[in-house]
């Protein structure tokens, strides 16, 4: 289904994206960004700073949340700015369920920006991650209104 | 052990003002350094990128991946953030050689990123990383001292345009 942006009532609630991210996960996003700081691979020296476990990387939260506004965007759509801050620790195979709402839309010239509020929980309901995202479409008027309800 | 003398004590209150007054020079003298390496982009790191992300499915198929390569490839640019240094440059835990700050605890904690997307990546293009130590500083925090280091990271095309930039916080503490 598809609408004028100008329609939808806000917040609009995008479908959550649910992740677990696994050990073998973790180490291959250390692996490929070449983040070789010990916490994310050996349990023992996170252990001693404090940590139940591994802990899952900044980066890849953010890439969790890139990937929930990504999938979302239309076609057109591109996200031009994601701010996220770490609140606390996420681990190996704990459920994170990521939520994101469309807050502002805005026309700017020939591209509409689009405004979103992100926060990531862990299945205990600890806060992990709060973000911020702009995205920008460009001469395109229409967009799915897949929400969560 | 004899019982400290007013010199004594004189001198390690003028030690602990030195300390603080010092803290800061040293950051100082390190804010604004800036290192600068090159990196072509090679197709099958973007795959391996996706792969590790969790988008694994169809990555040879030609359409899909590109559709893809438009939708995520924004953060694509975090591979490019960590600077390949020797290993033993590293401080013991591992962090990234920009956190080799003196006085700035041992572990890091939590710590934040503003990403700036002006482009998608182009597989094959030869792409210049600048990152520059932007500011360190201390706050107090409920269970000590915490240190927040700011690295900026911008990435550059062969026509020197900005195609993406990072603002990242380091949180350490001892």
């Amino acid at each position: 289904m598809t609408c004028d942006l100008l329609d939808i009532d806000l917040p609009l609630a995008l479908p959550d994206l649910v992740e677990t991210p696994s050990r073998e996960q973790i180490f291959m996003f250390s692996a490929v960004t070449w983040n070789r700081h010990k916490i994310h691979y050996s349990d023992v020296h996170a252990k001693s700073e404090g940590h139940r476990d591994i802990v899952v990387q900044r980066g890849l939260l953010g890439n969790f949340l890139a990937r929930q506004i990504g999938s979302w965007l239309p076609e057109k759509g591109h996200i031009r700015q994601l701010n996220w801050r770490v609140i606390d620790s996420a681990y190996p195979n704990e459920k994170l369920v990521c939520k994101t709402e469309l807050t502002s839309i805005k026309q700017v010239d020939h591209s509409i920006c689009l405004s979103f509020s992100s926060k990531i929980f862990a299945e205990d309901s600890r806060l992990i991650v709060k973000g911020h995202a702009e995205a920008e479409l460009r001469q395109c008027n229409t967009m799915s209104t897949n929400s969560a309800n | 052990m004899d019982n400290p003398t007013i010199e004594d004590s004189c001198k390690n209150i003028r030690d602990f003002e030195f300390k603080k007054s010092l803290k800061p020079k040293i950051w100082e003298n390190l804010i604004g350094h800036e290192t600068s390496r090159y990196h072509t982009v090679h197709p099958r790191e973007i795959r391996r990128f996706l792969n590790s992300i969790g988008e694994c499915s169809d990555l040879h198929n030609t359409e899909k991946y590109s559709q893809r390569m438009q939708r995520i490839s924004v953060l694509f640019y975090q591979t490019l953030i960590f600077d390949d240094v020797d290993l033993r440059t590293l401080p013991p835990d591992g962090s990234p050689i920009e956190l080799v700050i003196p006085n700035t605890g041992s572990r890091s904690v939590g710590g934040s990123s503003n990403f700036s997307i002006i482009r998608t990546v182009i597989p094959g293009e030869t792409l210049r990383i600048r990152s520059k130590l932007k500011d360190v500083y201390s706050k107090m925090g409920a269970s000590g001292e915490l240190y927040f280091i700011l690295v900026e990271t911008k990435i550059e095309d062969q026509c020197e345009a900005l195609v993406a930039s990072e603002l990242a916080t380091y949180i350490r503490r001892d």
